[in-house]
């Protein structure tokens, strides 16, 4: 397709070529001639005979169009690019022939590059490389002039690319392309490129070498384009070429360099400046740059070049600055800026590295003069301009772009494919239907069956529902991890409900005391009797308190805190969902988002806010404000509730800071505050816990802040963990020097900021040392502007020199963009693509409509359509299948319940379809079995689909209840925990008190004060305990029964499991009997189940014969655990079920006969120890089961 | 008070160290015939000599309740027995009205000053409902909660001005019936449209203005529940 379109473009050329030779052509050609030539001698003149050839061309489109071209250059010269990329459009859009669209395309790069717009560079560049391939093909047949043009065109394609890269720095490119003339140009054709030649080797840049070697190269260089262009008259270049000599001498080292290499040619150009000057007229004393700039300058003004007038008012500027007379430089500059402005009033756009330049050598003279803020002014707008002008600034449209054309293929193809799919498949049918074979149509439909299509549709089905059983199956394991931490809680409530009867089992001594001290003191003395009788009790309450830090001690290993790193937002999450009961009250709510993470027990946590934010709900009046706050640090996130409420006075604020135990109803403003100190109290606890647990919780802490009517604050911390924890501590030591990097890279720019800038430079020249590797190229452009500003202030302007062009120069490296060209090569590549594919897709589509016209038209066996049809209408099912279970995957992911309700309404289009089907064939009893078993298979399978979905759902949720009932029983154990540590804690202290006062009191019995002192001191003993007995009491009064009727038989099947155990522990045979029996009892299983554990590892180290015996009595059953060869005194069977040290499973055995008891409404329930003749019974009852 | 013969049911060595101090202190006329710790002792014991009084701990052992049950079987078998309940139950309401129902002559609470002379007293004497101090001020605390919450009935009456239509169109409500329903009855001489229009009246009265939207019949029935108007312990339906 590609060589058609060339042929056809080679055609269209050579017909251009040819037009017949006319006057009115001829005249036209010669005023064009004289506008190319003299277009760098008199700009004036070249634009008259541009304007003449214009005119004059009529209907003779080239000549028109290189009057265009010409006119386009004048306009670019005088910097009206606006212009200029008018006409040089109207050449592209209007003329056919391929040279002085080659031309237009040369000069719109010229343009483009002025303006700095890369991307259409590229665009015409690419343009002009394929014109140039095509009219290479064909340069046999064509005239001078237009070889002439060609050569102009060639030369000046490589001149203009070449300038493009100088301009951004890509030196080796702009070298290449500035080589690639180099025998061109050597045929001394167009003497004006010839001089452009040379005149860009010599102005600078393009060479490499070692110094010397380059300054006399470019010096010969300049030499050439000087002595040529003068003998010639040609302005532009002389001017141009007396203004790099001038550049290059300013430098006193080239100087050197040419007066020892080069003595003759130097002292020629220095007589013939002088020469010059001396005809002007001027002679103020100057040095030899000067004297070229000023030259340079007058060829300049008098050829009418604003561009070049202001970059010589630059140079002069530059000298006068190497000279060190400042004032003048600046004056020189701002010349040149007030150039820059009048360009901008006669076009839109203009060349922005040109400005740049004035504006920093503005900034430069500023500083020199000592005017710092307009310094400053100019160098920030140099370095806006310098980032405008960058080469990757269109990479993100251009990305864009791309990957639209793309995509955009992409889809062609796709398309394409599908037709072509198509055509074969019709094709195929075609075939078919020519051998008119029926039975072969039918074995095609069988084959649906085995078609990779249907196994598709059967495997997209079997891993969609290969997956639910999996998540069924990890939901399942997540439940059966539920139920046995809610086991393990339950086991632990019990036995902490026990150790709360235990605390209780002190009240009634102390009730004593009590009852004693009160007698005593209506008395007015002490006896001796009721003393001994007090430390008789108080020997007893220390001994059950004794006990209870054994139980505490015992059971600390037990159950620990669930430590984990966990994002806050959960527990927030959680808490947002309890906004209503804010909004009831008339209470914001507000709950931040956030994505910190803690480490600390997740359950807890939510306790401590939930309790929290409820507390400042009880506490503040409609209309208020609850606000969650997070305040980080690196080392721990701190969580506070603050409210809007009544606030607390001071002393409840100490009390609950300072104080570990306190009687809440003594604490806040209203009296409708039960409940308030408690949660509180809870929450303290846990954090202290957290304290006791590792270092790693010591930034732990808890406190409140409230005043009375300004609403209370409560917070708390919990570690921190930082989420990029792990990448940091694998790339520490790089992160270590990148950080000491930019760390130097601020200070640098703070010491600019606040006018050290000795301290800036030091601080730059460090961080350069520390950034070995360049890390960071835009935060070494940054550092290498700071170093450049401070040594402007510091007017070091070496220094300057150097920082700057660092600066521009990492500025370019950082901005270039090598792929510009490739890319708009691409861009071009695609949309020709395209064309193609779309003259394919055309042709693909006549042809598959003539197929269909073959197939269908010409048809006229029904049955073999139909066929052809269901074929059709059973892949297209099997498609939709798939599609529809791609559809349900991702449905799956967030909303399960909508998995069934799209599934479902499937299952019903097919079961549509299907009804649809069958009334088409439901003459053919084949056809009709065949769709009836298709779609049958196929809604069984997806039925599967929806059976599994509700068993997922209805796992979900259970597993939901499951985790809610866990933490439940979990914070409730936590806070028990807590509430008995702290009982433990508290009271330790009174009982000795109390016993050494009553001791004192045996030596004075008559000391009535004592008598009193010991009193308030029992009383206040008991208050304390009572106080505390009920903050643990009231987490019980949440109830954990679970009413169930089990049959006794199951309790002997456990007890026989459980002796099972024991004996392979123990090694040792143990003679089991359990009666067999049909009565049943109303418990909770997993109660008795450990009652049935306490009693037997109690016994375990000597049972031998056990017997387990059920008897009805009424309305109870009564079991005997009775065990054979085991003796206990009389006196060890009456204390079995009293707190001691020993007896902590009985103890366990007798608070869930106290649960049942209670749970049934206290029907007498039975629990002692009697001996038997051979060891002894334990014999408790339990409900019997009505039925 | 005459002389008499006590046993002293009680657990806690302890504790019954403690009575028995008590009973020789302050109550010499008592003779203590047996001390036991648990319920076999106790009926051991009453095989042998009756007593006059037993003063009874409720729970014992392992078993909590079993007091209750030993009262029962006492009263039942010994009715000339006279039985004081001494328990440490002090929070367990429940527990008192069931050993009340079984017989038991009186309560006395192990707090405060436990047992008094008077209290033993009056029980030998034949006085019934024996309690002491602290137990009286737990049921008079109880009792004052309870007038209260009566004649908050009587007060709310008079705040919203209930009629006896208002009262029975409320508690009808609350019943469960319909307008058309509660229109039926004998005592309601009123159609389903007038009960509509007191519907709205009672609405009106019941509900600050801000709370009135979207007030149905079961919100009505419920504020009637919480404002005392109508008891829920009496719901009865008049007849129809």
């Amino acid at each position: 397709m590609r060589i058609l379109l060339s042929v056809i473009s080679a055609i269209l050329l050579l017909t251009g070529c040819r037009s017949g030779v006319s006057e009115e052509q001829r005249s036209s050609d010669i005023c064009n001639t004289i506008s190319y030539e003299t277009r760098y001698s008199d700009i004036d003149s070249s634009y008259l005979a541009a304007k003449k050839a214009y005119s004059l061309s009529g209907n003779y489109e080239e000549g028109r169009s290189e009057a265009l071209n010409n006119l386009a250059y004048y306009y670019y010269q005088q910097m009206k690019f606006d212009i200029s990329a008018r006409l040089l459009n109207k050449v592209q859009r209007q003329s056919r022939n391929q040279i002085e669209l080659l031309c237009s395309d040369v000069m719109m790069m010229k343009v483009m590059q002025r303006i700095g717009n890369g991307y259409e560079f590229f665009r015409y560049r690419n343009s002009a490389l394929n014109r140039m391939d095509r009219i290479n093909e064909s340069l046999n047949e064509l005239t001078d002039h237009q070889l002439n043009r060609i050569y102009y065109a060639n030369t000046e394609f490589h001149i203009v690319s070449s300038t493009y890269y100088y301009y951004l720095g890509q030196d080796s490119l702009a070298n290449v392309e500035i080589n690639a003339i180099s025998d061109y140009v050597k045929s001394d054709k167009d003497v004006t490129q010839f001089l452009y030649y040379h005149y860009m080797l010599g102005s600078g840049g393009l060479l490499k070498g070692n110094r010397t070697d380059v300054i006399l190269q470019e010096f010969d260089h300049l030499l050439l384009t000087y002595t040529l262009s003068k003998s010639r008259k040609i302005t532009y270049f002389e001017a141009n070429s007396l203004q790099s000599f001038a550049e290059m001498l300013i430098d006193s080292a080239n100087v050197s360099i040419v007066r020892q290499y080069r003595r003759d040619a130097y002292n020629y150009i220095n007589d013939q400046v002088l020469h010059d000057s001396l005809v002007i007229g001027d002679d103020s004393p100057c040095t030899l740059p000067l004297a070229l700039a000023r030259k340079s300058l007058s060829l300049f003004k008098q050829y009418k070049d604003l561009f070049q007038t202001a970059c010589l008012y630059r140079t002069i500027g530059d000298i006068y600055f190497s000279e060190g007379s400042y004032q003048q430089a600046h004056a020189s500059y701002t010349k040149a800026l007030s150039l820059v402005h009048s360009q901008k009033k006669r076009s839109s756009k203009t060349f922005i590295a040109w400005m740049a330049g004035i504006h920093e050598r503005l900034s430069l003279s500023y500083s020199s003069i000592g005017n710092k803020e307009r310094s400053d002014y100019h160098r920030n707008i140099y370095l806006d301009l310098l980032d405008d002008s960058r080469q990757n600034k269109e990479l993100d449209i251009r990305k864009e772009n791309l990957s639209k054309e793309v995509r955009d293929v992409q889809v062609g193809i796709g398309l394409l494919l599908l037709l072509l799919f198509l055509i074969i498949v019709l094709v195929m049918l075609y075939i078919h239907r020519i051998k008119n074979h029926i039975t072969s149509q039918y074995a095609t439909l069988l084959s649906i069956r085995d078609s990779g299509y249907y196994a598709d549709a059967r495997n997209r089905i079997a891993q969609f529902v290969g997956q639910q059983e999996s998540d069924m199956e990890t939901l399942t394991d997540l439940g059966n991890s539920s139920r046995l931490h809610i086991e393990d809680y339950r086991n632990g409530n019990i036995i902490r409900r026990a150790k709360v009867s235990l605390v209780y089992a002190i009240i009634p001594y102390l009730n004593r005391i009590l009852a004693e001290t009160k007698r005593m003191k209506a008395e007015g003395k002490a006896s001796l009797e009721r003393l001994t009788y007090i430390r008789e009790l108080i020997t007893e309450i220390t001994r059950i308190n004794d006990v209870l830090t054994e139980w505490i001690k015992m059971q600390r290993g037990l159950l620990n805190l669930h430590i984990t790193t966990f994002p806050l937002s959960n527990t927030l999450d959680i808490l947002r969902l309890g906004k209503t009961s804010f909004g009831k009250k008339d209470i914001t709510l507000v709950v931040p988002e956030t994505d910190l993470k803690v480490k600390a027990d997740e359950a807890l946590t939510l306790f401590m806010v939930n309790t929290l934010a409820d507390n400042a709900r009880k506490f503040t009046n409609p209309g208020g404000k609850v606000q969650i706050t997070l305040d980080a640090t690196d080392d721990y996130v701190e969580v506070g509730i603050e409210d809007t409420g009544i606030g607390l006075s001071s002393r409840d604020v100490d009390i609950l800071n300072n104080s570990n135990v306190y009687d809440s109803s003594h604490l806040g403003i209203s009296n409708d505050n039960k409940g308030f100190g408690f949660g509180i109290m809870n929450c303290k606890g846990i954090i202290h816990k957290y304290k006791k647990l590792s270092s790693r919780f010591a930034v732990c802490d808890f406190g409140v802040e409230s005043s009375p009517g300004n609403g209370s604050r409560f917070w708390f911390r919990l570690p921190r963990v930082l989420s990029v924890a792990l990448v940091f501590a694998l790339s520490v030591s790089a992160q270590a020097s990148y950080s000491l990097f930019r760390s130097l890279c601020d200070s640098t720019y703070n010491a600019n900021v606040e006018g050290r800038y000795e301290d800036a430079l030091l601080f730059g020249d460090s961080a350069l040392k520390v950034s070995a590797s360049p890390m960071d190229t835009i935060k070494v452009v940054q550092l290498r502007n700071e170093m450049a500003i401070a040594s402007q202030a510091l007017k070091r302007w070496d220094d300057y020199r150097f920082n700057n062009n660092e600066c521009v120069r990492l500025h370019w490296l950082y901005s270039q963009d090598t792929s510009l060209a490739s890319y708009c090569r691409r861009m071009e590549e695609a949309k020709y693509d395209s064309s193609v594919l779309l003259v394919l897709l055309t042709l693909s589509g006549i042809i598959i409509l003539f197929l269909i016209y073959m197939l269908f038209l010409k048809d006229r066996i029904r049955n073999k359509r139909r066929i052809a049809s269901l074929s059709g209408d059973f892949t297209l099912t099997l498609g939709r299948i798939i599609s529809h279970v791609r559809e349900l995957e991702k449905l799956a992911l967030h909303s399960e319940s909508d998995v069934i309700l799209l599934n479902t309404a499937f299952i019903r289009s097919l079961t549509d379809e299907h009804d649809r089907l069958l009334t088409c064939v439901q003459d053919d009893t084949y056809l009709s079995g065949l769709v009836r078993a298709f779609y049958s298979d196929m809604t069984d399978r997806l039925l599967r689909i929806n059976e599994l979905q509700q068993r997922i759902t209805s796992l979900t949720e259970q597993n939901y209840k499951l985790r809610f009932e866990e933490d439940r029983l979990y914070v409730m154990n936590q806070v028990l925990d807590n509430s008995l540590s702290t009982i433990k804690h508290e009271t330790m202290y009174y009982p000795a008190r109390i016993d050494q006062m009553a001791q004192s009191l045996w030596e004075n019995t008559d000391n009535s004060e004592a008598i009193d002192e010991l009193n308030t001191l029992v009383h206040y003993y008991k208050e304390l305990y009572l106080l505390l007995y009920e903050q643990a009491n009231r987490q019980l009064l949440q109830s954990d029964f679970h009413s169930q009727t089990v049959s006794c038989n199951d309790i002997s099947a456990y007890v026989q499991r459980k002796t099972d155990i024991i004996q392979s522990r123990e090694k040792r045979d143990i003679q089991l009997t359990c009666a067999d029996t049909v009565l049943s009892v109303r418990c909770d299983r997993n109660l008795i189940r450990i009652l049935v554990d306490n009693i037997l590892t109690a016994n375990q180290k000597e049972i031998t014969q056990l017997k387990v015996s059920y008897v009805p009595d009424d309305k109870v059953v009564s079991i005997y655990f009775t065990f054979t060869g085991i003796r206990r005194s009389e006196e060890e069977l009456n204390d079995l079920f009293s707190p001691s040290k020993d007896n902590f499973a009985y103890y366990i055995v007798r608070q869930i006969i106290r649960e049942h008891d209670a749970h049934y409404g206290h029907p007498g329930l039975r629990l002692d120890a009697s001996q038997t003749d051979a060891g002894f019974t334990i014999h408790f009852t339990l409900t019997g089961n009505q039925n | 008070m005459d002389k008499f013969k006590v046993i002293i049911v009680e657990d806690v060595k302890l504790e019954l160290k403690g009575t028995e101090e008590i009973f020789r202190h302050d109550i010499p006329e008592a003779e203590i015939i047996g001390t036991a710790q648990n319920e076999s002792e106790f009926w051991k014991l009453m095989r042998g000599e009756a007593p006059d009084l037993v003063l009874l701990d409720l729970g014992l052992g392992g078993s909590t309740t079993v007091g209750v049950d030993i009262c029962r079987q006492l009263k039942a078998r010994y009715s000339q027995v006279k039985v004081l309940v001494f328990t440490g139950e002090v929070l367990n309401e429940k527990l008192w009205v069931e050993v009340l129902n079984a017989g038991a002559d009186g309560i006395i609470l192990k707090t405060g000053n436990l047992l008094e002379r008077d209290d033993v007293q009056l029980v030998m004497h034949g006085r019934k409902l024996v309690f002491n101090e602290p137990f009286l001020e737990k049921v008079i605390d109880r009792f004052k909660r309870m007038v209260n919450g009566e004649s908050a009935t009587s007060d709310a009456m008079i705040e919203y001005e209930i009629d006896e239509y208002d009262e029975r169109f409320l508690r009808h409500l609350a019943l469960g019936y319909t307008k058309d329903m509660i229109a039926n009855l004998r005592q309601m001489p009123f159609g389903t449209k007038s009960l509509e229009k007191r519907q709205a009246d009672l609405i009106n009265r019941l509900f600050a203005p801000n709370e009135r939207t979207g007030v149905n019949a079961v919100h009505l029935a419920v504020r009637a529940i919480q404002l005392h108007i109508i008891d829920p312990e009496h719901l009865i339906a008049d007849d129809e």
